[in-house]
């Protein structure tokens, strides 16, 4: 079930129980009730870039034991009133301004406003965000579009739409590698023990 | 004389800096603050560079050769100003937390009532330092240069006339604890040298009294201390050489003296912005020197009395068994060897009361909260920190806690929450109960990230406060 805003500031307030608790940080509303109609949540780009570098091989391999055979990254930092370029064809990590805390029921799918989709703008490849996550969400940005698009730091770049989840018997703070993140890493591919008889087999 | 060919080497050797600071001017940086260094410096570069070339006309017009000593001076200030430039230039590595400069300049703005800008470069050394790079220009006689860049002026307002520019104060960083955001503590160290230097005249007179204080054991410990320093040259009689052996040392507890009193009015400053969390910062850095030095006081003396200041100041927050760790040794067990030193330690322990009345003009956000109140915010925001939700939530903006002063609070309640077992249980949740590693990673996000919100929703506030009052 698609949760409304209302339902959101409630879910913020310091009287929810850490169980239920959502938590955004930096949260810039103009008004409890003019914001209270809409069905989601805008978020801000943040300063942390990843950008893919070239490298002496053709193409890399995030399966491969072998680190050298991984992509190379370089890290950014886009300070607030500068801005970044996104080239056509080219991808790039970024991070939401906002820190969120998800509560181990509720889960959100990561959606670009169509004003930036329209001028060829993709934000995120992977959408969902799980029950339990916490930190700020890493975007995998593309630039679809035959020119260059400027992305400044703050600009409102895409919405949440949150979802209820059954919690299950027992709920737990989701860990994973990005939890507490705030930068936008790439991450170190780990293999499922089906992936690595699937992957060797002959 | 300098030979024509050796003005002509100094004349190149200006041109190839100054292209040298446009070079990394002009290089892609994350931000642009240190542009004020770059313009300031390249226009001190121009001005020797003018000096130089119309001396040499000058004197070419009178048939000799420029003097030595004008020659000489140009030298050292070429020298001084790759120094400085030195400074600048290792300012851009993603490893810094850039996102806590821009709150950081809003508290130096706020506490030094001035415009600033905080930058951070990574040190070689294991220190935490700063350089007030406009002072630093002043006290090289560049004053007048410390000025935005005319081009960037022209942009700004259309005229041609420079203007003076904010003040840019530079963080050095340990490089290896680059990524700390918890070590910034030690901002609050750095930040009470520029109270010093503000409250220089108050100081004096402090320090007065400490080397006077210091002077009287001259007859009964200190006669024999350079006894074995100055030996007797042929013709010297024994007066002479106890006389230049103690004006050397009075000169030494004048200058021991000052730079002491220096750190220690520091320490003090940052135990009033952020209470004990100064001194588990202090401990990150100070490991394997803290035995004292000429510009230091020993680490053991310095805890003890950021200890009595904090008994004084917040004796309910000292009396947390959290923080009681850091006093453990903080008793002044470790004397030092050295004659000098410990009648320094011995006079320099009875200063607190001397310095109060100084500190006192700085804020202490940790006195403005009555204890329940601060005990309670304490709770509520470690709680965040359990949940892995930014501390600076239950931080509402715009209360009767200035907004800036939050900024100390937060790093107060991080170093808490580090301190506490609370941060075993965030170690477990890491999944990892004996490396502390990536649990502090986590705890100094939560941190930079509170840090730069509270920053941005303080702003946030006033733009809707403008906002409403415009509408009225």
């Amino acid at each position: 079930m698609s949760i409304n805003r209302y339902t959101l500031l409630e879910r913020m307030s310091a009287k929810t129980a850490w169980a239920q608790r959502l938590v955004v940080e930096p949260l810039f509303l103009e008004s409890a009730t003019q914001d209270s109609v809409s069905n989601s949540l805008d978020f801000h780009l943040g300063n942390r870039f990843t950008i893919l570098r070239s490298r002496r091989s053709s193409q890399h391999d995030p399966l491969s034991e072998d680190p050298k055979q991984d992509v190379v990254v370089r890290e950014l930092f886009i300070p607030m009133g500068k801005d970044f370029t996104l080239n056509p064809g080219q991808i790039v990590l970024g991070t939401t301004l906002e820190w969120f805390r998800f509560p181990y029921d509720l889960m959100a799918y990561v959606i670009g406003r169509s004003i930036w989709g329209r001028r060829g703008l993709l934000i995120v490849t992977a959408s969902a965000v799980h029950p339990g996550s916490s930190g700020t969400i890493t975007l995998e940005m593309s630039n679809l579009g035959e020119v260059g698009l400027h992305l400044r730091p703050g600009a409102a770049i895409g919405q949440l739409f949150f979802s209820q989840v059954d919690m299950g018997p027992n709920p737990k703070q989701r860990r994973s590698t990005f939890s507490g993140a705030l930068r936008p890493i790439i991450g170190k591919y780990s293999q499922s023990d089906i992936e690595k008889l699937l992957l060797n087999l002959k | 004389m300098p030979s024509p060919w050796q003005v002509e080497c100094l004349l190149i050797r200006m041109d190839s800096l100054r292209n040298e600071i446009l070079r990394v001017k002009n290089k892609d940086r994350p931000y642009t603050e240190t542009d004020i260094v770059y313009d300031s410096l390249v226009a001190v570069i121009k001005s020797r560079h003018d000096m130089v070339t119309k001396a040499q006309k000058l004197y070419a017009a009178k048939g000799t050769l420029i003097p030595q000593s004008v020659f000489n001076h140009r030298a050292k200030d070429l020298e001084t100003i790759f120094k400085f430039f030195s400074y600048t230039d290792r300012v851009d590595s993603p490893r810094i937390p850039f996102e806590v400069l821009r709150s950081l300049s809003w508290v130096a703005n706020d506490l030094f009532g001035e415009k600033c800008y905080a930058v951070v470069r990574l040190e070689p050394e294991y220190n935490y330092a700063i350089l007030s790079c406009r002072r630093e220009f002043e006290r090289n006689g560049w004053g007048q240069y410390w000025q935005y860049a005319p081009e960037e002026d022209t942009r700004a307002s259309g005229s041609s006339d420079r203007k003076a520019a904010p003040n840019v104060l530079l963080l050095g960083f340990p490089s290896p604890d680059a990524g700390s955001t918890l070590v910034h503590a030690l901002a609050a160290h750095e930040f009470g040298h520029e109270f010093a230097h503000k409250w220089n005249d108050d100081l004096t007179e402090v320090r007065e009294q400490v080397v006077s204080e210091v002077k009287s054991f001259y007859n009964t410990v200190l006669q024999d201390y350079t006894s074995g320093i100055f030996r007797r040259q042929e013709g010297e009689s024994q007066d002479d050489v106890s006389e230049k052996a103690r004006k050397y040392l009075l000169a030494l507890i004048e200058s021991i003296s000052s730079s002491w009193l220096k750190e220690i009015f520091s320490d003090l400053a940052a135990a009033r912005l952020v209470g004990p969390a100064f001194l588990a910062a202090f401990d990150r850095i100070i490991i394997g020197h803290g035995k004292g030095s000429e510009k230091y006081p020993p680490a053991s003396l310095r805890r003890s009395l950021v200890r009595r200041y904090l008994e004084k100041l917040l004796p309910q927050v000292i009396s947390d068994p959290t923080w009681a760790q850091l006093f453990d040794n903080s008793a002044l067990v470790d004397l030092p060897s050295d004659e000098l030193f410990r009648v320094m330690q011995q006079v320099f322990d009875g200063v607190i009361d001397k310095l109060i009345p100084i500190l006192n003009r700085i804020p202490s956000p940790l006195t403005r909260l009555k204890a329940n109140e601060l005990s309670d915010l304490l709770e509520t925001m470690e709680e965040h920190i359990d949940n892995l939700a930014p501390p600076s939530v239950p931080l509402s903006v715009g209360d009767k806690l200035p907004d800036t002063e939050k900024f100390w609070l937060l790093v107060f309640v991080a170093w808490h929450y580090r301190l506490s077992d609370r941060f075993d249980e965030l170690r477990r949740l890491c999944g990892d109960d004996t490396d502390s590693a990536r649990a502090e990673e986590i705890l100094g996000n939560l941190l930079l990230h509170s840090l730069q919100s509270l920053e941005l929703r303080a702003r946030w506030h006033e733009a809707m406060n403008q906002k409403r009052s415009n509408v009225h």
